[in-house]
């Protein structure tokens, strides 16, 4: 099911998502992936956002993007998030522009637009890349986790323009740059679908709050005494985290249950989870699911959690917990 | 008010047996449950019928074996099952999934309210709920939370996105995806069950559908590809790392501070 | 392989869950059976008190060390060999496996693992196919050295019996050291004794009768097998064994019914276990909760991830039976479920105060729930330790003969009632073998329990039922126990230990 005769360009189209004018941080990690992916090879990397209004702000931090051109969609339209008016604005640059690729960023909204836009483009998304690569044919190489993460998949859209994948925030680093990205302005592009949803109110979190799930410390059987937890606390503050423990420490009566990590305890779900001697049983893993990146300090280089977690570190949780106090200490 | 629902049957654990030559997952029969999402999905669904006095018709893309999920459905409250089921359907992405839903919820008709899980645990991409919007040319509601109020005409719901969330007043029809944890799904009683197991399904195959060209379905209308497949490491995730100590712990507070900023911006 | 003298780094090893606190000299952690024999040998050679030790899950202190050299066995922990029998998979492992990571091991085992008879075609269906360990043991974390060691049960006791009942084989060490293999029906008790099949021979009295202490007293006829399994470690230790694992039954339901009424929970329970005795049907398990541990899983519900996910209980629920079954006819399982739908309703029960599961993936969510019924009671224990840090496990596990199950599920109630303490009870109901926790909040009440509990044991002596069926004896419960053998049966028991030593 091919799109149309005319064959799309090596461009690489990136949606930059923004807010208040502020371009989220997931697009420019994109911006700098579309650089590489389109390497010396001559592509050119577009841009494309949708804004209340083009204010000088927002047309500044767009115009310092490594960007050949960005086109900005202005109106009223785009002053919350509706998926149908955003994608309406991408479906008519990518027709326009015709790029072989477009990235999104798997935020809550580019996994609306992506698959909301790739209908009229009658093409395909691959969701959640963890790595993008073009092969020696020029087709983008899209490989993301399967079925549950035991499997690897990666996935081209052979035919059909243009490929379009999501990435999430984080599986790429932003080159800041200083580029000089020429902007165009465009009329709102009015959806197909009619009437559209209204937003009746708002509840954003305030910036400045922590979010309750950012970072958690935990600490599991290798603690020797019930004394040393002090220690972990003390680590646990120098990291700007939350304290859990896994089962072990509370049988011993350590700390509370309500500290218990695993099936008989909490789910938790942090952008950082940071495990002090933890072997990882089964019900332990049970309730790290939600965990995004996994670091493991264990002198037990075979412990499950230390097989599985992102970051293994074989080493003695005491003696990296000295090192954290002393460099925060040092650096006040 | 006529509410339609989505669902999936998927690989329970780690027995997906994948046929390398073509990308495709056979499946293991006794290895399969209800999408988890789904079960979210059905409740809120059956709570809305139970409020404006509707009726649900679930609906589901498989092999026979997929009526199971079906089946579930029906145990926890649903009227009608029907089970999508055809050779010429089978290997397709989200683009020919959405589009064989959305055929079969247009040939049933009259639908004021499509209701899906946000996600599969077997693919977990989260895309079809809005594609599936777009084919059928309904504004697509993800990543709701709270379904405040429901009408014949309008539904008021809440849906999270980056760095907060919002109340949203829509029209219907409209397809909306909800995500697990803001209701509890009421588990099937055994007279339910019971009865579930003797309930008819309806069977749609590729002859029953308005559009009878076999390009439109399954692999054949699939934009994206498989090339290749293989095992994550399943022994081990990564190299374990041996540095000193003051490395490692200049490691952890880096990581750290990375964390904390990405909570700082809108997620 | 180190004996190393314990300081600080190992004070993990000096308690299990039961909440108590050891002490011990040396540690040592052997890597197989022959490093184990030694261990054993320097130890009977040294004069060396000895406690043997799994995964450390036990909870009647069984792992907790007095003194002495601690042996544990965390290092054993190869599956050897795999062999199918035809019609149940024979796993050999070391004793210090889990069960979770046998679980583990079997969903891609190496090839070398098979032996030799087990076809290339047998493989690809035996891999396909999910296997359990049939009793079903609550704890996933507990090696099969410890299960052997209590002859632990489990979900589907009721069915499938327990620990003992499921071990081919095994290669045992005896306290001096020595070591013989041996296959079920190899050594078979006699009037006098026990043939060994090395020649040895055990020398000991025989009775015709049940202990109340489970199995330290053989009967004439039992397979050395049974014998050593439950015998925790006073008659030294399997190194080795060979476990059935059975292969899932296709069609599989749970169903929970919750008892608004007293009188629906009686009536409805005799007469399933009436129909149960009668249809020798696919029942697998039935397990009873009473109001109070109802109560406490829906207090926890927010801390509790494995039990978050649960809808409200139905209002008034004042006790429920979850029960199992299984078989390879669908149409059949179908017919008994509503065999099973119509006596409870004809009890008085309500048609929505069911939940049902059908299969393995569904029923997940109500496993989970038993499974979480002794953690939370755990939980509830270590809450009073706070203030009371002497409470132990205060708790019956008391077996007697099935059919006066309601006798003695009246008993604990009326017990309970009277001490009005918080007490947990639960347990396998048709194998009336029930669990029954207290927990004191000071010694006077502790005191109280204790002798509540001494009460019901003498009953279930006198019914001849067992006063310690599947948790152990232990370090908790020894001296409790004790009061209820007979001088004979002690040196009887003494006898066999000694019999034990000498081989």
């Amino acid at each position: 099911m091919t799109n149309n005769t005319v064959r799309n360009s090596a461009d690489i189209l990136v949606f930059l998502q923004q807010a208040n004018g502020r371009i989220h941080p997931n697009s420019l990690e994109l911006v700098t992936a579309a650089n590489t992916l389109a390497g010396g090879s001559g592509a050119r990397v577009f841009g494309v956002a949708a804004a209340e209004t083009a204010s000088a702000g927002l047309l500044e931090s767009l115009r310092r993007l490594a960007l050949c051109e960005v086109d900005v969609y202005a109106g009223e339209q785009y002053k919350n998030f509706i998926a149908e008016s955003f994608s309406a604005a991408l479906v008519d640059c990518a027709q326009r522009r015709r790029p072989g690729t477009l990235l999104v960023g798997a935020t809550p909204e580019g996994r609306a637009v992506a698959p909301i836009a790739a209908v009229p483009l009658k093409t395909g998304v691959t969701a959640d890349c963890t790595a993008l690569a073009i092969d020696e044919g020029g087709l983008l190489l899209q490989t993301r986790p399967a079925y549950g993460g035991d499997i690897m998949a990666t996935i081209v859209t052979p035919a059909a323009r243009p490929q379009i994948a999501t990435v999430r925030q984080g599986i790429f680093t932003h080159k800041p740059s200083c580029g000089n990205a020429l902007i165009h302005i465009h009329e709102p592009v009015l959806p197909k679908v009619f009437p559209l949803p209204r937003v009746v109110n708002k509840q954003m979190e305030d910036a400045a709050d922590a979010p309750e799930s950012g970072i958690v410390v935990a600490v599991g059987g290798g603690l020797r005494k019930k004394e040393d937890l002090e220690l972990f606390f003390a680590v646990n503050r120098a990291l700007g985290g939350e304290l859990f423990c896994s089962r072990s420490l509370v049988e011993r009566g350590w700390l509370p249950h309500v500290r218990q990590i695993g099936l008989s305890g909490r789910s938790v779900a942090p952008r950082l989870l940071v495990a002090f001697g933890i072997s990882g049983s089964v019900q332990f893993f049970a309730g790290i699911q939600g965990a995004r990146r996994v670091f493991a300090v264990n002198t037990d280089e075979s412990a499950p959690l230390m097989r599985a977690a992102d970051c293994p570190i074989v080493g003695d949780m005491y003696a990296v917990a000295d090192e954290i106090i002393a460099q925060t200490t040092r650096s006040g | 008010m006529k509410i339609a629902v989505c669902i999936k049957q998927v690989p329970a654990g780690a027995k997906s047996v994948m046929d390398p030559e073509k990308g495709l997952l056979a499946r293991i029969e006794t290895d399969t449950r209800l999408n988890p999402y789904d079960a979210f999905a059905i409740e809120a669904a059956l709570q809305i019928a139970e409020k404006t006095g509707g009726t649900l018709t679930a609906f589901t893309m498989g092999p026979p074996s997929a009526g199971q999920a079906l089946r579930e459905a029906l145990a926890m409250g649903v009227q009608a099952g029907v089970l999508l089921t055809d050779r010429a359907f089978a290997g397709a992405d989200v683009a020919a999934t959405s589009h064989t839903l959305g055929c079969a919820i247009k040939k049933a008709g009259g639908f004021d309210l499509i209701v899906c899980g946000q996600q599969t645990t077997d693919g977990d991409t989260a895309q079809v709920p809005f594609a599936l919007g777009a084919c059928l040319g309904v504004c697509a509601l993800g990543w709701v939370t709270e379904i405040s109020e429901v009408s014949e005409k309008e539904i008021f719901l809440t849906q999270e996105l980056s760095g907060g969330s919002q109340t949203v007043r829509a029209a219907l029809p409209a397809c909306i995806a909800v995500g697990k944890g803001f209701l509890t799904p009421r588990l099937p009683s055994l007279a339910g069950r019971l009865a579930a197991k003797k309930k008819p399904l309806t069977m749609w195959g590729l002859a029953d559908m308005a559009d009878q060209n076999p390009e439109h379905y399954g692999l054949h209308a699939s934009p994206t590809r498989v090339r290749r497949i293989y095992a994550a490491k399943a022994e081990q995730k990564a190299s374990p790392i041996r540095e000193p100590s003051s490395a490692v712990a200049q490691r952890l507070r880096s990581a750290a501070k990375q964390a904390r900023e990405e909570g700082r911006h809108d997620e | 392989m180190e004996f190393i003298k314990t300081d600080e780094r190992h004070t993990q090893y000096l308690r299990d869950e039961s909440r108590m606190e050891g002490r011990a000299e040396w540690i040592v952690f052997p890597k197989n059976a022959r490093e184990l024999a030694a261990a054993l040998k320097t130890a009977a050679e040294q004069g060396l008190r000895v406690t043997l030790q799994g995964s450390l899950t036990g909870i009647a202190g069984g792992a907790v060390p007095r003194g002495g050299l601690i042996v544990n066995l965390s290092q054993m922990r190869q599956v050897l060999r795999l062999r199918y029998d035809g019609e149940a998979l024979l796993v050999t492992l070391e004793a210090g496996v889990t069960l979770s990571q046998l679980d583990l091991f079997l969903r891609s085992p190496p090839p070398e693992a098979w032996d030799d008879d087990v076809s290339a075609e047998q493989k690809k269906t035996l891999l396909r196919q999910p296997f359990f360990f049939a009793p079903g043991p609550t704890e996933k974390e507990a090696s099969f050295g410890g299960l052997f060691a209590c002859n632990a049960g489990g979900l589907h006791s009721l069915a499938f019996g327990r620990t003992g009942a499921q071990t081919e084989a095994l290669c045992w060490l005896t306290p001096g050291g020595g070591m013989f293999r041996l296959h079920r029906g190899d050594a078979v008790f006699d009037r006098a004794g026990c043939n060994l099949p090395d020649g040895k021979r055990i020398r000991c009295k025989t009775i015709l009768k049940n202990s109340p202490v489970q199995r330290m007293i053989p009967h004439e006829g039992m397979d050395l097998i049974d014998f050593l399994a439950g015998s925790e470690g006073l008659l030294g230790a399997a190194a080795e064994l060979t476990v059935r694992m059975l292969p899932e039954p296709p069609f599989c339901w749970g169903v929970l019914y919750f008892f608004c009424e007293k009188e629906t929970e009686a009536a409805f329970l005799q007469r399933l276990f009436e129909w149960h005795q009668e249809h020798a049907d696919g029942m697998t398990a039935s397990e009873y909760y009473d109001g109070s541990v109802l109560r406490l899983i829906e207090e926890n519900k927010a801390t509790f991830s494995a039990v978050k996910g649960l809808p409200a209980f139905p209002d008034n629920a004042g006790s429920a039976l979850y029960v199992e079954l299984a078989g390879e006819d669908e149409e059949a399982l179908n017919e008994r479920l509503f065999a099973h739908l119509e006596l409870f309703l004809s009890s008085g029960g309500a048609e929505e105060h069911t939940w049902a599961a059908c299969g393995a993936q569904e029923m997940e969510k109500f496993r989970v729930l038993r499974h979480s019924v002794p953690e939370l009671v755990n939980v509830e224990i270590d809450k009073k330790r706070q203030h009371f840090s002497a409470l132990t496990k205060t708790a019956g596990d008391f077996s007697a003969p099935p059919a006066l199950f309601s006798k003695y599920l009246n008993l604990y109630k009326q017990g309970i009632a009277k001490t009005e303490l918080p007490a947990y009870l639960f347990g396998h109901v048709f194998e009336n073998h029930f669990h029954i926790n207290f927990v004191p909040e000071n010694s006077g009440q502790m005191a109280a329990c204790k002798d509540l509990l001494t009460e019901w044991a003498a009953q279930t002596v006198y019914d001849g039922g067992c006063i310690a069926a599947e948790n152990g004896v232990g370090e908790l419960k020894k001296d409790w126990t004790d009061g209820f053998l007979s001088q004979e049966q002690k040196e009887h028991i003494q006898a066999v230990i000694t019999a034990f030593k000498e081989l």
